[in-house]
């Protein structure tokens, strides 16, 4: 069968396609679907009766304030640890490289290995500064691989013209480096927020019980205890309003990004 | 006078990072004593089968991302289909979304297929990964235009020019994905659990699990036994990682 | 095509399949008496292929003895083919022990019997028709051979040696011993020819069986099992294809070895030392109780039900040990795992078997996740069982769960032994006061002490039963710091009883001295004696509320009665009772298979009075202390649990390893109010 060009081309999303399909969305359609019934064994519909009562759920608010902190709090700091250390390593020769090749260590050590370390280090501290610290030196290494890639990348010729105007390396980061690498750091910044979800496994093997701390009381735990308690319907809920969520953070994004062209 | 004195600063500081990232790490190897390793790597038998188990698993996801992924941009980029900005802003979205929200629906699906307790059901969610299609896709942005106009004046053949035009300027994108792919599968734990109930199945990364307590003391061992087929990885393919990774632009 | 011939035979066809229609299956009620051997010193048994005879070898004498089924003795045949081989048992005293002297390991192949003398190390055969016996060999550094296998060409024989239990192989052409290739080789028996079945252990500790040829030394593949214990001596029937073995002292287990995983079990003939060597022959069970001198035999068909496997889990194998002989492809499960397949409705199990103690099982009801039984299929256990289990098992007006079995706490305390010291139950109202009276008892010599460890669980139920319909539960209150008070207290200022035992002498039951009378006694009448023996030196027994015990070791006793463990306060308590039950998946594909089982289980547990289930008194022993403690469950109310890891700063508290009663308290009622209120 002679297929067109172009219909070739188009074809060759089609492995992409099934399987995101497959695993990603079909599945947020039906957790949409379980979302609005009354339970799983309990096939009526009931709405947004769920959503209300997980929005009103003085726990759901405790975690969802929780994570928010933890993002609102963590991914800024990721990102300007990432900046500076991917710029200096860039001028420490040698050693930036070492410690370069340094930053993705923790990255792949299993979790399980890391966390008791962490908590001798950490022994008496009664706050989150534990979990935080787990998320910084963990997933460094990654925001550190991408920028040093973004920095070393862009052209020596820019540096020049702006060395022979007189500007100094502070202003040249700041106006040249920095905008010219936004596409990179957006996708730093979003990809430590899909990290800030991730520490959930980190944090549940250091405090090892399904009611931490209020203060470490994120989203996650909420809603690995609603699926212990077989409550599948406030699970949905909370995942299609974090989704929500998401969606609205990233048009946000790229939004300002547009504009900012 | 200044330079130099930045510089002190500036090495200073990369110390002080380094002394940080390395804590934790010296703090484990300091507690695998050399009879853990011992008895890790010669008395135990399941480690090495597991180990192997885990390496497959994880290569079979990077390079069957990393196809998925190419096939993707290539159409992406170069089929005339419209609308890709939303497709993009989809992907990122996808790439955002807990992996709790989808594992109930993910295991029925498995189930419904009888893949569940089987390799597949380990590999096959992982194969169309959002994260590693943009990354891609960004990547083959900057392939110009004109080599694949000329090459399609050759050929129409859409498999050579991929092979021709498109794979050699790719190849530091496809070795960051590998990479990072082959981490995510190596390092994955509520797929297993979930997933996959025979022991024999279950990598590497769900150790918690299996060990019992008496031989709770290994985890330490074998963590950094975990790291080194990472560390090699990384060590081999850095430069073409750095390079890969430097093209996330528009 | 002629459609017309078509439409006819079609019609004919589907008439004919009609035809077939299964009638209502007539079933036999198979005898299931189980039939007591008695041979006074028995040391092996072997029963032949047909099941018309037995031999066996006594204490003490070089003779193989035959009878008949009946235990009319046939013949005797006297083996001295060994006599002049030298002693190779090494040992101290005067006169070798019995097991040395004595022949073991008596097993059968066609008609010749085989078997082994520690003392000379010697290998014998014995052919019963002719009456001709021979020394097969000597095995040098062999002193204790286990249950023997025999097969055509091969035997296979569990030895004790310096390494442990090993299994090895004697090729009876060639007088090759050899070691069975096989690494943590558990146990084995006879499949036919050479062919012998293993028994083996995997890495992670699951058994698989496996067939082993022993003439030429090849291994099958690995079947695997779902036991997660070990499992008693084997027996196979190569007419039947079933293996019978016993897992655990209490439960027979009967299953294709291919197929290891779907398995029948039944309890028959309890034994209390595991037997070594059942055999079978002619379809029944023959099953030697070690120590005792005793041969049981039974029917298997009797006992085994041949249903369509049902498939359950439960969270351990051998919570339950009455299956009716069902054939069960039982696994164990934790929550995580069940928790997903429930929400996923999966519909390939067909029942799960939990306690009221996991907070679980209340996950379960309210999400509806169960299949409703009817009430004619439990009709009899229905009309029979106490209030408390039928409230328990009652919810939105369907009856969603099958009890199985029914505890309760309760005080034991000897009367008499309390009156000696001016003491009377009527004055231990609270908690205190029983901790006073112990003091008295232990002042006096007595086993007085007490232990912390279940009062502090008890305190914590009966505070938490007051307030389980609140919204959430208040620790800050005037009580409850008066209970850490208590525990604090006890622990810190009584320090002579902190951690001691009051739950003195039922542990002391077994090591109670072996009298001579007793020694005449056999079996079960002197367990009974050892029982009433040590029920003697009970004073005050307290045992929380959700152990599981057996009320058992108290029958007969002199003095001894139960009544309700005082609460901290003195107010009438209720009596929480919790319960081993069985849920049905609503998803399930056998639903009728299903009701017959849960039919079948609930007739059999409501007639077994160790479950207390049944309210009918004439079903349990008629004795003082089996009265009182149907009194505790007619007063008595189901209770189901809380989640683990909720109070283990309570816990820590009681142990003294946490000092500050306000931050207990705190962190109690943070941590249940968020239970409560996710």
């Amino acid at each position: 069968m002679k297929l067109k060009f172009f219909t070739k081309l188009k074809l060759c999303i089609l492995p992409a396609a099934a399987g995101l399909l497959l695993f990603y969305f079909l599945p947020f359609l039906k957790v949409l679907y379980y979302s609005v019934l009354k339970g799983q064994y309990q096939k009526e519909f009931v709405w947004l009766r769920n959503y209300k009562n997980v929005l009103t759920n003085q726990y759901f608010q405790l975690a969802c304030f929780n994570t928010l902190k933890l993002i609102a709090i963590c991914v800024p700091l990721f990102l300007l640890l990432a900046i500076l250390i991917s710029l200096l390593s860039l001028y420490a020769g040698r050693m930036g490289r070492f410690v370069r090749k340094l930053s993705i260590l923790p990255l792949f050590l299993p979790s399980v290995s890391v966390v008791a370390a962490f908590l001798l280090v950490f022994e008496k501290v009664e706050s989150e500064l534990p979990i935080y610290s787990i998320f910084l030196w963990k997933y460094i290494g990654m925001g550190v691989v991408i920028l040093v890639a973004a920095f070393s990348s862009v052209e020596p010729e820019i540096y020049e013209a702006a060395r022979m105007d007189g500007a100094g390396p502070l202003t040249m980061h700041a106006y040249i480096t920095l905008p010219v690498c936004a596409k990179p750091i957006q996708f730093t910044m979003i990809l430590g927020v899909v990290y800030c979800f991730r520490t959930f496994r980190e944090s549940y093997l250091y405090y090892g019980a399904n009611y931490p701390p209020d203060y470490s009381y994120t989203l996650q735990y909420y809603m690995n205890n609603q699926f212990l308690k077989l409550n599948y319907q406030s699970m949905a809920a909370s995942s299609v309003m974090i989704t929500l969520l998401l969606a609205g953070f990233v048009a946000l994004c790229s939004g300002r990004k547009n504009g900012a062209e | 006078m200044a330079k130099f004195f930045g510089k002190i600063l500036i090495h200073i500081f990369q110390l002080v990072i380094a002394v940080c990232l390395l804590l934790p790490v010296v703090l484990t190897v300091t507690k695998a004593t050399l009879a853990d390793f011992f008895s890790v790597l010669v008395e135990e038998f399941w480690f090495y089968p597991k180990f192997w188990f885990s390496l497959g698993i994880a290569a079979a996801i990077g390079i069957g991302s990393v196809v998925v992924a190419v096939l993707a941009a290539v159409g992406l980029k170069f089929g005339r289909i419209k609308h890709v900005k939303g497709i993009l802003f989809v992907l990122l979205l996808l790439m955002m979304m807990p992996l709790q929200t989808t594992l109930l629906p993910n295991y029925i699906g498995l189930r419904d297929l009888s893949l569940l307790d089987k390799t597949e059901a380990l590999i096959l969610p992982m194969l169309a990964s959002p994260f590693a299609i943009y990354l891609m896709y960004q990547y083959m942005d900057s392939v110009p235009y004109e080599g694949f106009e000329a090459a399609r004046l050759e050929t129409g053949s859409v498999f050579r020019i991929l092979c021709s035009v498109i794979l050699p300027q790719m190849r530091a994108c496809i070795a960051a994905v590998f990479v990072f792919m082959f981490a995510e599968g190596f390092n994955m734990v509520e797929q297993p659990l979930y997933f996959v109930k025979k022991e024999t199945l279950k990598p590497l990364s769900v150790l918690a699990e299996s060990l019992t307590s008496a031989n709770s003391h290994l985890i330490f061992a074998v963590g950094i036994l975990c790291m080194i087929p990472m560390l090699l990885l990384y060590g081999f393919y850095e430069e073409e990682l750095t390079e890969g990774l430097g093209h996330l632009k528009a | 095509m002629n459609y017309k011939r078509l439409v006819v035979f079609l019609v004919f066809f589907l008439l004919f399949v009609g035809c077939n229609k299964p009638q209502e299956e007539v079933i036999e009620q198979k005898d299931k008496t189980i039939t007591e051997l008695s041979i006074p010193g028995l040391s092996s048994f072997c029963v032949d292929e047909a099941g018309e005879f037995y031999y066996y070898a006594a204490n003490g004498d070089s003779t193989i003895y035959k009878c008949a089924m009946d235990g009319t003795p046939v013949a005797q045949f006297l083996i001295t083919a060994d006599v002049e081989a030298p002693e190779t048992y090494g040992y101290y005293g005067e006169e070798p022990p019995l097991s040395a002297l004595n022949f073991s390991a008596l097993c059968m192949y066609g008609d010749t019997l085989y078997f082994f003398r520690g003392l000379k190390s010697s290998l014998l055969e014995l052919n019963v028709t002719t009456g001709e016996s021979r020394l097969v060999a000597t095995l040098d550094g062999f002193h204790t051979v286990l249950q023997m296998a025999a097969g055509e060409h091969t035997l296979m024989m569990p030895c004790f040696t310096e390494a442990g239990k090993q299994f090895f192989v004697y090729h009876l052409d060639t007088a090759v011993l050899e070691t069975v290739p096989v690494e943590r080789m558990k146990n084995m028996t006879h499949g036919s020819g050479d062919l012998y079945w293993l028994n083996v252990q995997d890495e992670d500790g699951s058994y698989y069986f496996q067939e082993y040829h022993a003439d030429t030394g090849k291994l099958s593949e690995e079947y695997a099992s779902n036991f997660t214990y070990e499992l008693s001596d084997l027996v196979y029937d190569d007419k039947t294809d079933l293996m019978y073995g016993m897992l655990y002292s209490a439960q027979y287990v009967c299953f294709h070895p291919r197929e290891p995983k779907k398995v029948s079990r039944f309890t028959a003939q309890p034994v209390y030392v595991t037997p070594a060597n059942p055999q079978i022959a002619g379809g029944r069970l023959y099953v030697p109780e070690g120590d005792t001198d005793k041969v049981y035999h039974f029917d298997t068909e009797a006992y085994v039900t041949w249903n369509e496997p049902l498939k359950g889990y439960v969270t351990s194998e051998l919570s339950t040990t009455e299956w009716a002989g069902y054939n069960i492809d039982l696994e164990v499960i934790d929550w995580e795992e069940l928790a997903l397949k429930v929400l996923a409705e999966d519909k390939d199990y067909d029942f799960v078997i939990m306690n009221t103690d996991m907070a679980e099982a209340t996950a379960l009801r309210d999400a509806m996740a169960y299949l409703p039984i009817p009430a004619e299929v439990i009709e009899t256990y229905w009309a029979e069982c106490w209030p408390c289990v039928k409230q328990g098992a009652t919810y939105n007006g369907d009856i969603w769960m099958l009890p199985l079995e029914a505890y309760a706490g309760g005080l034991v305390y000897n009367e008499q032994n309390l009156n000696k010291y001016g003491l009377s139950i009527e004055n231990i109202k609270t908690m205190p006061d029983l901790c006073e009276a112990a003091k008295v008892l232990h002042a006096n010599g007595e086993f007085g002490w007490y232990n912390l460890q279940p009062m502090q669980g008890t305190l914590l139920q009966n505070y938490l039963w007051k307030y389980r319909n609140e919204d959430t539960i208040n620790f800050d209150t005037k009580e409850f710091r008066e209970i850490l008070n208590f525990l604090y207290s006890e622990r810190n200022v009584n320090e002579d009883y902190s951690d001691a035992f009051y739950r003195n002498s039922y542990i002391n039951f077994g090591r109670v001295e072996r009298l001579e009378e007793e020694e005449s006694l056999s079996g079960a009448e002197r367990e009974a004696s050892r029982k009433r023996r040590g029920a003697a030196r009970v004073f005050l027994d307290e045992t929380g509320a959700r152990d599981t015990w057996s009320f058992e070791k108290y029958l007969g006793a002199e003095g001894i009665r139960v009544c309700i463990v005082p609460g901290m306060f003195g107010e009438e308590e209720t009596v929480q009772v919790s319960s081993q039950f069985l849920v049905l998946n609503p998803n399930s594909e056998n639903k009728e298979e299903l009701l017959n089982f849960v039919k079948v289980m609930s007739e059999l547990y409501i007639a077994n009075p160790a479950t207390f289930l049944s309210s009918n008194t004439e079903r349990y022993a008629q004795d003082v202390v089996m009265r009182d403690v149907c009194e505790l469950f007619r007063k008595g109310e189901m209770v189901f649990g809380w989640p683990d890891g909720l109070f283990t700063s309570y816990y820590l508290y009681a142990a003294g390893q946490v000092t500050d009663a306000e931050e207990v308290i705190k962190e109690l009622n943070r941590v249940v109010n968020m239970y409560y209120g996710e």
